[in-house]
């Protein structure tokens, strides 16, 4: 599967040139590489408005597999088929003003998930509800999202809202069902100087996710484990607690400097919080945990557009998560007293990477894109103590190749290596105070956690523009491979079809 | 300019300010636990054990030190479940010496305040 994805990509390489006509300027435009440069900086929706200078619109049909030969996180499963219709339209209403949006609706399964009966395992872990028997859940997902953006001589103002409602659930014991609706605001501005674009935006969001679990088979009931970090259980409200609901929601600021031109330095920096509740809706809506997520990302540089374009810059993301335990007092009419709160977990994730870009937009696009760079998570728990962490270094080269067949046809070849080596790790659970099966499920995690991994992402995509017309129809797939060093591998399948106009 | 500036600066003050979670760290307290005899019994003498078992994590703590008919321990402050069991030596209203075992129990006691929280349970007379 390797050698045969590495001699296509090969052959595309050597043969693209010999026939190529231009690509499509419209696709090159809104497909290039080049734009993840700017793809922090366009999350400002006044910078967004002036992202393109052509209208592209986009609807697609997607068939998304993911298998691994043994799950790397078991709260996540070993894959999922998941099936999506999208349509994705950005459109410049005039010189100066742009409205863009985007629909999705997603339905699939995820497979063989274990200690997790919540949806947004990244968002608001380890603060879930779980079982040691899991099993394959159904997922569908709705996407609303659109922005305006315009322009008032040197000043850019722009909006957008983004909705997503997500439902998952399971039709056989234990029957988990968890209905996620989060809501994110974002309105930015900008000013124009004669060299640059200084932006800021800020974004709120809102969070919601109702959860239960029930056991339709009286003899097959297991109990519900209340999480609380690194397989430490809230042992108190765990078992019948089975009713909840997370509420949070956020607040994000963005910063941005841009050169117009795409010449000069060029930076961005995201600072945020955000906050998770869980609450036992069956306790009379008592909050049991709070998650805490601050975080700040930043990105610098500097990009030159000419007969060659050229770009090397360095992104720093920290995130510092911690969890607040309500300890609770004995109830009173099912009214329980919160005797005090305590910030019993921490976890501090923190990644630094500098990458370089340089290609062409002559006759064939093409990029190549080099990376490398250092990334750490520790967590740890107060009381008992006990902490799981890892340090890892990679590298990930990846390249981009969009050429014109013919003068109807654009083909666009992606691929992308990334080798991640650990060069730390440690977990120290204390194995007496822990659940016998909480801590197999920590040991399974961290056998992955430590290990070394290898990626290989490619991906071709046709695009057909109809004689005479605006329409077009594409076909894209694209396939990857990660191979870990526990001798375990996960297989990427990726087949899209639609029309753009 | 100038605007975009006062805006940017506002921003991140605001964010700042309203961000930044204040962690919860005192973790520890000194529970105190006293013993309640029966006023007509004089104590000479009294020894036993204490187990705490924390409610929210099950953890189980043990003291043997009594002082003035308390125990003390540093635990994680939180809801426990008490138990006590251990031998006192005392004086019966008319005069006699005699030596008991005794217990006490408690499914719930809170140890929250800080730095010192108490609390008391009577004891319960085993054998005669």
């Amino acid at each position: 599967m390797k050698q045969l994805i590495l001699h296509i990509i090969l052959f595309l390489c050597v043969a693209t040139p010999v026939m190529a006509d231009r690509p499509d300027s419209v696709l090159t435009e809104h497909h290039g590489v080049w734009n993840s440069l700017s793809r922090d900086a366009w999350k400002n929706p006044a910078l967004h408005g002036v992202a393109f200078s052509t209208d592209y619109s986009q609807l697609a049909i997607d068939a998304d597999y993911l298998h691994q030969t043994d799950a790397f996180v078991l709260q996540k499963g070993t894959g999922y088929t998941h099936y999506q219709v999208e349509a994705d339209t950005y459109l410049r209403l005039s010189e100066r003003s742009a409205v863009w949006g985007k629909a999705l609706y997603m339905n699939g399964h995820n497979s063989d998930i274990k200690w997790n009966s919540v949806s947004d395992y990244d968002l608001i872990e380890p603060y879930i509800l779980a079982d040691t028997l899991g099993g394959r859940t159904e997922c569908e997902r709705y996407v609303f999202e659109g922005g305006y953006a315009t322009k008032r001589n040197r000043l850019l103002l722009g909006g957008e809202m983004m909705f997503r409602a997500e439902h998952e659930y399971r039709t056989a014991d234990p029957r988990m069902r968890a209905i996620v609706s989060d809501l994110t605001l974002r309105v930015g501005a900008a000013y124009q100087t004669s060299c640059y674009h200084w932006g800021a935006a800020f974004e709120a969001n809102i969070y919601k996710q109702t959860d239960n679990v029930a056991f339709y088979r009286e003899t097959g009931v297991i109990p519900e484990f209340q999480m609380t970090g690194l397989g430490a259980i809230y042992v108190r409200f765990s078992g019948e607690v089975n009713n909840l609901y997370f509420n949070g929601g956020g607040t994000q600021i963005y910063l941005n400097a841009c050169p117009l031109d795409d010449n000069g330095l060029f930076g961005n920096v995201t600072l945020g919080q955000h906050r998770y509740e869980r609450i036992a809706a069956s306790l009379n809506s008592l909050p049991l945990t709070k998650l805490y997520r601050e975080e700040v990302h930043m990105q610098a540089g500097w990009k030159r557009r000419s007969r060659h374009d050229a770009a090397i810059y360095a992104e720093v993301s920290y995130a510092h998560r911690m969890g607040d335990e309500n300890m609770v007092g004995s109830s009173q009419s099912n009214n329980y007293p919160i005797l005090t709160t305590l910030t019993m977990y921490k976890n501090d994730i923190f990644d630094a990477s500098m990458s370089a870009l340089y290609g062409s937009q002559q006759q064939t696009d093409w990029y190549v894109m080099l990376k490398a760079g250092y990334q750490q998570n520790h967590e740890k728990y107060v009381e008992p103590e006990r902490k799981m962490g890892y340090s890892r270094i990679y590298t990930q080269l990846g390249g981009q190749l969009m050429t014109g067949l013919g003068r109807q046809n654009t083909l666009t070849c992606r691929f992308n290596t990334t080798y991640m080596k650990n060069v730390d790790s440690e977990m120290g659970i204390p194995m007496l105070n822990t659940e016998a099966a909480a801590v197999d499920m920590l040991n399974h995690n961290f056998r992955y956690l430590k290990a070394d991994y290898t990626v290989i992402d490619a991906s071709v995509r046709a695009d057909h523009t109809l004689t005479k017309s605006r329409y077009g129809i594409f076909a894209e797939l694209q396939g990857g491979m990660t191979f870990c060093s526990e001798s375990e591998q996960e297989l990427r399948l990726t087949l899209r079809i639609g029309m753009t106009f | 300019m100038k605007i975009i500036l006062a805006m940017m600066a506002l921003l991140v003050g605001a964010l700042t300010i309203s961000g930044c979670h204040q962690e919860q760290t005192d973790y520890y307290t000194t529970a105190r636990l006293t013993l309640v005899v029966p006023d007509t019994v004089s104590v000479s003498q009294i020894q036993g054990t204490m187990t705490l078992q924390s409610l929210n994590t099950t953890l189980s703590q043990s003291v043997s030190t009594i002082h003035d008919g308390s125990f003390e321990m540093q635990v994680l402050r939180g809801a426990y479940k008490v138990d006590i069991v251990g031998m006192i030596k005392y004086i019966t209203p008319n005069g006699g010496v005699q030596t008991r075992h005794y217990r006490a129990h408690s499914d719930y006691t809170p140890f929250a305040d800080m730095p010192l929280s108490t609390a008391s349970l009577p004891v319960i007379f085993l054998d005669e």
